[in-house]
């Protein structure tokens, strides 16, 4: 019996999209996917929302960095989204061939969100880029950044380099979010880090009960002597934020509900988080 | 035979008598630390390197061995150990132009006190930079900028979203920034949907399009505004937590340095340079060039603010004497070093390398001449750098157009340096002659003489030299017979009796070799016997070619006749140079005589082996055959000179006598004895003059004779004017004392012909008439007949007044 199924975990998806890669996402997904004994899985949606636009007389494109207006051009996205594909699948097949692990890679065309949510349906794991689209819609963000210049579409992530080993998980007492605490135990184990746990409220499950029942949970995994495991109640979106920024994590673990709501809690998190982040099922 | 010209043995060899010395062994001598036997290069040292100004540097010429150098060193050791040490000198990034780094010069000693002060400086100052820089409260304080920044903008893009989802209008991202796209429902609106829109629907979205790109622009466009600001934000707090972080550091400096206005100011641009660069210092990115372990020439490093201690005079004592035995242009003027960085040169300040200039600065600087003259653009670096008084630092691979990298120009640096050239003379002639700067750059000449007088001063003050030597050299000492034979050693190599060589390094090395001899016999002294061999070990090691050629002369095949007479032949005497040998060897030199129209042939000559002071002798001796025989009737004769079984140059005049010898036997048809060899040169008088090499000359003659037995009746004629000359061999001393072998000294042609031919050559009477019978009577006699001969057989004919060129009229 191989520890996938005694997980329970059979797939870890990569959601990509037309924005440009972090070889660290592919990464750690390929690390997660050899620790967990699952499938590589790789998928990259073409935004159609861009293709319609591209469609109209009037598209035009606002350069990320020079703010010139440019004619949208069909063909040039198409373009775009095939070389994009080629250069994700290529990525996830060295990083699967590297961790040792199955893989397969699909592209398919519809609306980002909903199709990376059907795909998200059919994996244990979900790994989106932090830069990706999907995230960015939620935060239109185009972080200032004194150190690194602004790519060309005016967003920026930290390298590879500036983050640590961490993981974190956010918690929310669904039982998603304990699985993605045993996945985030497991990891730990494995790269030989430190774990924090934010806790989040939830309707129906007061902080103390969490609280508990985290720690409960905690004790029965088998620990790892070199990893600390730190428990934060989030009492307020400040200190949480601060936490986010100073532990600049490697992955951050939720609950794949936050995928598929939108919820605030995430469009919190995505301003302040820029590793990528694994929703697990 | 005429004994009066025979000398005495007496003559043939200064004796140098041991029991003048006082001493056993030369264990018993203080040392000497002077130069004996050079008085006039001795004042000539003494006042160039005490002269003050422009110009007065010293050329100490002579020949090598003679002891130049150790001359000018303890000429400087007597001044130097007075003088102050100069200053040290260092170079400092100059920060306002990094190509140009500038030069301090501090007091002696200061130098490396300072330069220990920087580099704690330094790593104090990194500390604390990096402390305030990595601070969790500055980093917070900087993320507090970031993040104001990035929220305004952020709001910016949300108001924005929103006042488009308002107007159905939604903010997408593109591959290369952001669109905006009509909305149906919670989807993008199809080109399908939209054509099917009335106009005034399309109208309308359009506008609204077109004034949310606008906005939209306006957003993007204040993201660089955004980042100057934070940036500069940014900036001014780093500046002020490091200005608060160092400030009491570089104070500190100052204020232990307040006495070098120099190093203060230089603190005070460091801390300029600092805050303009704080911003750098943050940075911690980490490239591919870190990767390799080389710095990241983005990143400014520390090492920025070291201190290139050029010279550091700490441990000088008095001024500085430095010898640079390899004086290329780079180790005289100093370099600039670079650094191979991935393929790519760098170079800074701290790279810079001081050159034997910098070193001697304030001081002495000795140099070989020939070497510097071999080193390519050293001379001229040298001149410029006397003529300017300055050291300026050029890359010669940037002057020549040899590499292409960009380089430093250090700051000048003053100079005051004496310079002491050693060279031989031939080198320093043709400098005066040549180049016009020398003369103005080199004001005195320290001529070394070769040789000294043999006075019983200069024998006490060699022996206490060669006491001295063996001392520090850690050799036996010599006992005063070894001494005394080395003396005699020093007479023969001067090639005097009179004189001793001043060439001290043949006379070291005969001791150095005595020793080894001493230690094989394990002897506790060199004596006499180890002397005699070094120097007799020293000559059988390289004469293989003249053991050769005796051998060749014993076998008959060089004809040297050492017994009998011949008609117009005789032994004549060479000195055949082979750079660190020289040797005598007798010659066979022939003449033949005939009617013809005044001519000597030299056969050399014709067969271009005639150098032109031979050529010369063979004129002169034409010139006297002209003037004793022919002062009133033209001379009928042909006659010809050859050196027999010569294959090389013949140069020189001391065969002369010989030459006249043969060519009037061959005249008078007189024999002369084959038992006796002539050498000196002759003047158009008749009378015979010194040459040189005459104890390799005559050794040459008696090694041949007594290879085939010594008949007592063999010997060998020298100029008069050469007796004080002769040192020569022990062997052919105690021949001579044992009248197994004989030197004849004469001062006139006649004496020679007297000896060779054994018949009395005749002086002319009033008359102008030599006495019957006498060898100058015969030789009259017979161009008389010749010139009668010619008389009655050239009727009729015309006499030609064209000559060969190659032919001496007489």
């Amino acid at each position: 019996m191989t520890q996938a199924i005694q997980n329970g975990m059979q797939r870890v998806l990569v959601a990509f999209d037309n924005s440009r890669r972090n070889g660290f996402t592919l990464e750690t997904a390929a690390e997660l996917a050899a620790d967990l004994q699952a499938e590589l899985y790789g998928l990259f949606v073409e935004d159609e929302n861009l293709l319609r636009l591209a469609g109209m007389p009037f598209a035009r494109e606002i350069g990320g960095t020079s703010a010139s207006a440019r004619p949208l051009n069909r063909e040039v996205i198409e373009r775009t989204f095939r070389v994009r594909a080629e250069e994700a699948k290529r990525a996830l097949i060295e990083s699967a061939q590297r961790a040792q692990v199955q893989w397969d890679f699909q592209v398919c065309r519809g609306q980002l969100l909903q199709m990376t949510c059907a795909a998200a349906d059919e994996a244990d794991v979900t790994i989106v880029e932090p830069q990706s689209i999907l995230l960015n819609g939620l935060r239109f963000a185009n972080r200032l950044s004194t150190r690194n210049p602004p790519s060309e579409s005016g967003l920026v992530s930290p390298g590879k380099d500036e983050l640590t080993n961490h993981v974190a998980v956010i918690l929310d007492g669904s039982s998603c979010a304990f699985r993605a605490l045993h996945v985030a135990l497991q990891l730990t184990r494995s790269l030989s880090s430190d774990l924090i746990v934010f806790l989040v409220p939830m309707p129906g499950i007061s902080m103390d009960e969490l609280h508990d029942l985290t720690n409960l949970r905690l004790h029965e995994q088998p620990r790892q002597k070199t990893s600390n495991i730190e428990v934060i109640s989030w009492v307020e979106s400040t200190t949480l934020k601060l936490n986010i920024r100073k532990n600049r994590f490697r992955l951050a673990l939720l609950s794949r509900t936050n995928l598929i709501a939108g919820e605030p809690l995430l469009q919190l998190l995505v301003h302040d988080l820029h590793c990528p982040l694994a929703f697990v099922r | 035979m005429n004994s009066n010209m025979s000398l005495s043995w007496q003559a043939l060899r200064w004796h140098c008598d041991p029991q003048q010395f006082a001493f056993e062994t030369t264990a018993e001598l203080v040392e000497l630390d002077e130069i004996v036997g050079q008085p006039r290069a001795w004042e000539a040292m003494k006042f160039g390197l005490s002269m003050k100004g422009d110009g007065y540097n010293v050329y100490a010429l002579g020949p090598p061995g003679i002891g130049k150098r150790t001359a000018v060193e303890l000429c400087l050791k007597e001044r130097s150990g007075d003088e102050s040490p100069p200053p040290d000198w260092c170079y400092v990034n100059n920060f306002e132009d990094i190509r140009r780094p500038k030069m301090l010069q501090l007091p002696t000693g200061r130098g490396a006190s300072l330069r220990k002060d920087v580099v704690t400086l330094i790593d104090d100052l990194e500390t604390s930079i990096n402390t305030v820089l990595e601070s969790d409260e500055h980093k917070n304080r900087i993320q507090e900028f970031v993040n104001e920044a990035s929220e305004q903008h952020e709001e910016a893009f949300r108001r924005l979203s929103e006042k488009a989802m308002g107007q159905q209008v939604q903010l997408i991202r593109t591959p290369a920034g952001f669109a905006l796209a009509p909305m149906k429902g919670t989807e993008v609106m199809s080109p399908e949907e939209y054509q099917k829109l009335t106009e005034d629907e399309k109208t309308r979205i359009n506008a609204q399009i077109e004034a949310l790109q606008k906005e939209l622009q306006k957003v993007i466009e204040q993201v660089p505004k955004l980042q100057k600001e934070t940036r500069d934000k940014i900036r001014d707090l780093n500046r002020e937590a490091v200005r608060l972080a160092i400030g009491h550091l570089l104070a500190k400096s100052k204020e232990q340095h307040r006495d070098l206005p120099q190093v203060v100011t230089y603190f005070e641009a460091m801390e300029k340079d600092i805050l303009e660069r704080v911003d750098e210092f943050q940075s911690s990115e980490e490239g591919p060039v870190a990767m390799f372990g080389a710095s990241n020439p983005q990143k400014p490093s520390f090492d920025d603010y070291a201190i290139n201690l050029l010279v550091d005079n700490s441990a000088t004592r008095g001024a500085p004497v430095i010898y640079e035995d390899h004086p290329s242009y780079q180790n005289l003027i100093g370099r600039v070093e670079h650094e191979s960085q991935m393929g790519a040169l760098f170079t800074d300040f701290t790279l810079i390398e001081a050159g034997a200039l910098h070193r001697a600065n304030g001081g002495y600087l000795l140099l070989d001449a020939w070497r510097l003259l071999q080193q390519p653009y050293a001379w001229e670096g040298l001149k410029r750098a006397l003529t300017s008084r300055s050291i300026k630092i050029d890359s010669l691979g940037e002057a020549l157009s040899l590499v292409s990298t960009v380089s430093l120009e250090p700051e000048p640096i003053p100079l005051d340096v004496k310079v002491a050239l050693l060279g031989d003379r031939m080198l320093y002639y043709l400098l005066y002659q040549f180049d016009p700067e020398f003369a103005e750059l080199f004001k005195v000449s320290a001529d070394f003489d070769d040789e000294m007088e043999r006075t019983s001063e200069h024998c006490q003050l060699m022996a206490r030299i060669v006491g001295t030597f063996t001392r520090r050299e850690k050799l036996r000492s010599l006992t005063r017979s070894a001494v005394a034979l080395l003396l005699e050693h020093a007479a023969r190599l001067a090639e005097d009796s009179g004189r001793l060589t001043t060439n001290m390094r043949a006379l070291v090395d005969v001791v150095r070799e005595a020793n080894y001899w001493a230690e094989r016999a394990e002897k506790g002294f060199i004596d006499e016997i180890q002397i005699a061999k070094a120097i007799d070990q020293q000559i059988h090691r390289v004469d293989r070619l003249r053991q050769r050629l005796h051998e060749e002369m014993g076998r008959g095949t060089i004809l040297i006749d050492t017994q009998g007479s011949r008609v117009a032949q005789v032994n004549g005497l060479s000195v055949l140079d082979l750079g660190n040998f020289r040797f005598g060897q007798p010659s066979r030199i022939t003449a033949t005589a005939r009617l013809g129209m005044g001519q000597v042939i030299n056969i050399e000559r014709q067969a271009k082996l005639s150098g032109a002071i031979h050529s010369k002798g063979v004129l002169i001796l034409s010139s006297f055959l002209a003037a004793r025989f022919a002062k009133n009737q033209p001379l009928s004769l042909s006659a010809s000179l050859v050196f027999e079984q010569s294959y090389g140059m013949v140069d020189g005049d001391s065969a002369s006598v010989a030459e006249l010898c043969v060519l009037l036997s061959a005249i008078a048809n007189v024999p002369l004895k084959q038992n006796l060899a002539v050498t000196g040169s002759i003047n158009q008088l008749g009378q015979v003059q010194a040459i040189g090499g005459v104890n390799e000359k005559v050794e040459g003659f008696f090694d041949v004779c007594a290879a085939r037995g010594l008949t007592g009746d063999q010997g060998v004629l020298i100029p008069e004017s050469n007796i004080r000359h002769l040192m020569l061999r022990p062997d052919v001393v105690d021949a001579c004392a044992a009248n197994r072998f004989q030197i004849y000294a004469i001062a006139t042609i006649d004496q020679a012909m007297n000896l060779l031919s054994g018949i009395d050559a005749g002086t002319q009477d009033d008359q102008g008439h030599f006495p019957l019978g006498s060898f100058n009577q015969r030789v009259e006699s017979r161009l008389q007949e010749l010139t009668k001969f010619r008389k009655s057989t050239s009727r009729g004919t015309r006499s030609s007044s064209s000559y060969n060129s190659d032919k001496t009229q007489l």
